[in-house]
């Protein structure tokens, strides 16, 4: 990874982090950052585009020596991009295409609904919405301001499937 | 491919993308729009991709073919004319993930079940060309 990009991650992680604070820490407002519910919602990721973002996954992962499922949907959910690298977890080829389907359907990092569920309370109504997936490594795809889609990456330590997400969203800017 | 054919090792995400590469070569040459799934001998997605403006019904399609085709090592093909025949082969309506339309075929290499290719977004003979291009480039 060059220092660039590594800089380049930093910014998206802290961009994320900063999504979930907002979100975390706003309950008076009772709604989240509205960035999240106005993005505009674009035409579905071309499958050109879906395999860039893809491959920055997967090369993320290979670099760190860690094992991925990678998945790319469209707005609506649906799957336009899938490759599960060899001896990944079996359970992760799901997992992965949950948590790109959660960003795309939901506008948002599916870390923001893990860190609502790590409040309690009230915020375990995630749960209970439908697609909804609250594990780190679903994030959307904003093209020219609009949602085209999202990925998810799953496969390691959440953190790690994060990471991989965020390296095949930066591919793309 | 028969009922005692034994069941390898999961198809791996390079052969995959041969085995997809070729059954979209197939599609683009007729000019047709596809999706592709290939999928390991218990249905686990391995692959996938879908061309630009397929019909979106076409992105579940082609995985449920592809899992069908490796959960009963047959192409849906053979689904699909079991039904045709009528009578007792209605039943294949009964079967858990069995998808009785062309478009799924497994995948063997050194005589062993691999997986499965399953295709979507065309007629479903068209479908069934593709996925049939698609194992045949990997088959060994």
């Amino acid at each position: 990874m060059t220092a660039h990009s590594v800089v380049k991650s930093l910014i998206v992680l802290t961009l994320v982090l900063c999504a979930g604070c907002a979100f975390a820490q706003a309950p008076a407002a009772a709604t989240p950052s509205p960035s999240f519910y106005l993005t505009p919602i674009g035409q579905t990721i071309s499958l050109e585009n879906a395999k860039k973002a893809a491959a920055a996954a997967v090369a993320e992962a290979r670099k760190n020596g860690w094992l991925q499922a990678v998945a790319v949907v469209s707005p609506g959910g649906y799957l336009v991009y899938y490759e599960k690298m060899d001896n990944t977890q079996l359970a992760s080829a799901d997992l992965a295409i949950d948590k790109a389907r959660s960003a795309a359907l939901y506008k948002r990092p599916t870390k923001v609904f893990g860190d609502a569920l790590e409040k309690g309370g009230a915020n375990l109504r995630v749960l209970a919405l439908k697609g909804a997936s609250p594990i780190e490594g679903g994030l959307p795809i904003i093209m020219d301001g609009k949602l085209v889609g999202a990925i998810g990456s799953s496969g390691d330590t959440v953190e790690h499937d994060g990471q991989c997400a965020t390296a095949g969203v930066d591919a793309l800017r | 491919m028969d009922a005692l054919t034994p069941i390898g090792l999961p198809v791996s995400v390079e052969t995959a993308k041969k085995a997809a590469a070729a059954a979209l070569a197939e599609a683009r040459k007729n000019n047709w729009l596809m999706a592709v799934a290939v999928v390991d001998p218990n249905g686990t997605l391995v692959y996938y991709e879908k061309m630009d403006n397929v019909q979106v019904a076409s992105a579940d399609v082609c995985i449920d073919k592809a899992r069908s085709a490796a959960l009963f090592k047959r192409p849906t093909k053979a689904l699909q004319d079991a039904i045709a025949s009528g009578g007792a082969g209605l039943r294949i309506f009964a079967l858990r993930a069995a998808v009785p339309v062309e478009g799924g075929v497994p995948l063997e290499m050194n005589g062993k079940l691999v997986g499965a290719i399953g295709l979507s977004g065309g007629q479903s003979n068209e479908d069934g060309q593709c996925a049939t291009a698609g194992a045949n480039a990997v088959k060994t």
